[in-house]
């Protein structure tokens, strides 16, 4: 590479001609590159460059409960995405200028400009050209910004492993040339997540879990609202991970219980990726657990709240069961605990990843024609007298999970989250 | 929302089921013995291997509480995960049965001797053909087994076995 780097008019027109002549195969690419190019490296991306907000940048994230993760996210070497990854949030960077920094070096003392841009990005997009400046062999300011302005970020959930081929010229050349390919993760979540997941302090091991949103990015892909968000964490809970209902005795396989209960996400994902863990038999507290703490990841702002105490139970379908029954042991539930919305009333709507409800007119009696219990509220008409008449439209969980009579229906109501529950949002481990 | 949030009135709900007040405080012998330090280990289980073990947090009620999972070597691949509680006495060790199950969704649990499975002080089986989770104590030590992998295949020869080890620590001569 040439330790001289000229430029003005007159180097301009000289690499225009030694392009042209390049192109004809008349000088090497070597030959042009000493004359017209420098000896540039992109050092290292950051993207969550302030700890302190989410709205011009990448949230605080770490990639699971014992690993963290600092900007800048990738270093030259990297080339796995998942070894560079990030997080935006739709409404925090909704209108603002959304940008990331960029370090290089470049061989020559004597460089003290470059042109740059990068082509792909899929979410995060192409980025345009932009001046570079260098003292000393090094960008000023060291991290120069790039402004995202071909992102797509509001186009929902997303989880997306982004390209760029990132190209450069300097000291006169026209041709752009080839910098450096590099590869990330990308998560894209509807808002800042809420309890458990924190933001803040950083870093903290409640910060979002890289390894949970490689999930939960994937099963509420493209939504952007909270409702169809937690609908299809639901769905995808009950439906597509393989878990069973605990029919022995309907215990817990995920919740520690000590003095603060802990949702053991770590023996969880263990179980995703591998099918270890802890396995797939699991109770209601598990699925609303699971459900709560995957939809929250994304913006949602759910809550594992019990139902009871001690109600008899119409036939359902359990999470991995064939078809419509009760528990193996009997059709009666010592308590139920769900993914909630608002104050876990009567009113509020719930999510119920454990079981499918009986849909139709008569949810007493076969046919069974199931439905999924999303966003259903709990009780459309708490206080009606027993038993209800068939046909029974009204679109309200508890009539069409407990019998219609006074040991259903009528010793079914709203209890909240348990005690050492942190409000129904479990502290992740 | 209804009133009714009140987990001291639900927990009274659970011991009547369980008939708590029956055996409550007792043991076969030994009532004032104490195991201390409690762990287990593959070499003692034959036919099991320890696949991990990790220290939980415990209660007032509890010294330690350490999870493990284990693999059978055998053919039928079972995994069981056994959590043991080192409790403070034989009276938290009991009280500390009720905390488990209160987190059940089955309301109640058959006692093991009515399944053939004569273990502990009290023991508690699961509902099904055979017992796919057991809850023991032993002294002042609360076990609980729980088959980890689908099928019906049965925890009772494990419970049995760590039963056998708890009770070993248990000096004859006294």
């Amino acid at each position: 590479m040439s330790s001289e780097c000229h430029t003005g008019c007159r180097q301009t027109l000289f690499c225009l001609l030694l392009a042209f002549l390049r192109r004809l195969h008349l000088i090497s690419k070597s030959f042009y590159h000493k004359h017209c190019a420098c000896d540039l490296k992109l050092e290292a991306i950051s993207f969550n460059h302030d700890t302190s907000s989410l709205s011009a940048d990448a949230m605080n994230l770490r990639k699971n409960f014992t690993q963290t993760i600092t900007a800048p996210e990738w270093t030259l070497g990297k080339t796995s995405p998942t070894d560079s990854p990030a997080a935006y949030a739709i409404k925090e960077t909704l209108g603002h200028k959304i940008t990331i920094k960029v370090k290089f070096s470049v061989g020559s003392n004597n460089v003290t400009k470059a042109e740059v841009r990068a082509k792909g990005g899929g979410v995060l997009g192409a980025l345009d050209p932009q001046v570079v400046n260098f003292a000393g062999g090094v960008s000023v300011p060291a991290f120069v910004s790039f402004e995202l302005r071909h992102h797509s970020i509001a186009a929902g959930i997303i989880r997306d492993d982004i390209t760029w081929n990132w190209e450069y010229r300097c000291c006169g050349g026209s041709q752009w040339e080839p910098l450096q390919t590099t590869k990330h993760r990308i998560y894209v979540v509807l808002e800042e997540p809420k309890l458990p997941w924190k933001q803040q302090p950083n870093p903290d091991d409640q910060n979002p879990w890289a390894e949970a949103l490689d999930h939960a990015c994937v099963w509420a892909a493209g939504k952007q609202n909270r409702d169809d968000a937690a609908t299809a964490i639901t769905k995808a809970i009950n439906a597509n991970l393989g878990l069973v209902y605990d029919n022995a005795s309907g215990s817990s396989a995920y919740t520690t219980w000590g003095l603060v209960a802990m949702f053991e996400l770590t023996q969880f994902l263990a179980y995703l990726n591998s099918g270890t863990g802890l396995g797939n038999i699991v109770n209601c507290t598990d699925c609303a657990t699971i459900t709560t703490t995957f939809s929250n990841l994304v913006g949602c702002d759910l809550h594992a709240s019990k139902m009871g105490n001690g109600f008899n139970l119409t036939p359902f379908r359990g999470i991995g069961a064939a078809g419509f029954g009760c528990p193996g042991f009997g059709c009666n539930f010592s308590f139920h605990e769900v993914a909630w919305k608002g104050g876990h009333g009567n009113g509020d709507p719930l999510f119920d990843a454990c079981l499918r409800i009986d849909g139709d007119t008569n949810p007493w009696s076969a046919p069974h024609i199931e439905q999924f219990p999303v966003n259903i509220v709990f009780s459309t008409n708490p206080g009606a007298a027993l038993p209800l008449a068939v046909p029974f439209g009204a679109q309200s969980y508890k009539e069409r999970i407990c019998t219609n009579d006074a040991a259903g229906i009528g010793s079914c109501a709203p209890i909240g989250p348990w005690g050492i529950s942190s409000n129904g949002r479990r502290p992740v481990k | 929302m209804m009133e009714i949030n009140n987990e001291d009135a639900y927990r009274d709900r659970v011991k009547a089921n369980y008939e708590f007040s029956s055996w409550a405080g007792r043991t076969k012998e030994g009532a004032s013995f104490q195991v201390s330090n409690f762990a287990t280990r593959s070499q003692d289980l034959e036919g099991w291997t320890q696949e991990q073990s990790e220290e939980l947090p415990a209660t007032n009620r509890q010294r330690r509480v350490v999870r493990y999972v284990f693999n059978s070597t055998d053919k039928r691949g079972q995994r069981l995960i056994v959590t043991v509680f080192e409790c403070n006495s034989v009276e938290d060790a009991h009280e500390s049965l009720i905390d488990v199950v209160m987190t059940y969704m089955a309301p109640s649990l058959p006692r093991c001797e009515t399944r053939g499975l004569e273990i502990g002080d009290i023991c508690f089986g699961s509902h099904g053909e055979v017992n796919l989770n057991v809850i023991f104590a032993r002294f002042n030590i609360l076990v609980e087994v729980k088959s980890a992998t689908p099928g019906p295949t049965s925890v009772d020869e494990f419970a049995r076995s760590l039963d056998s080890i708890i009770y070993s620590q248990y000096p004859k001569t006294r």
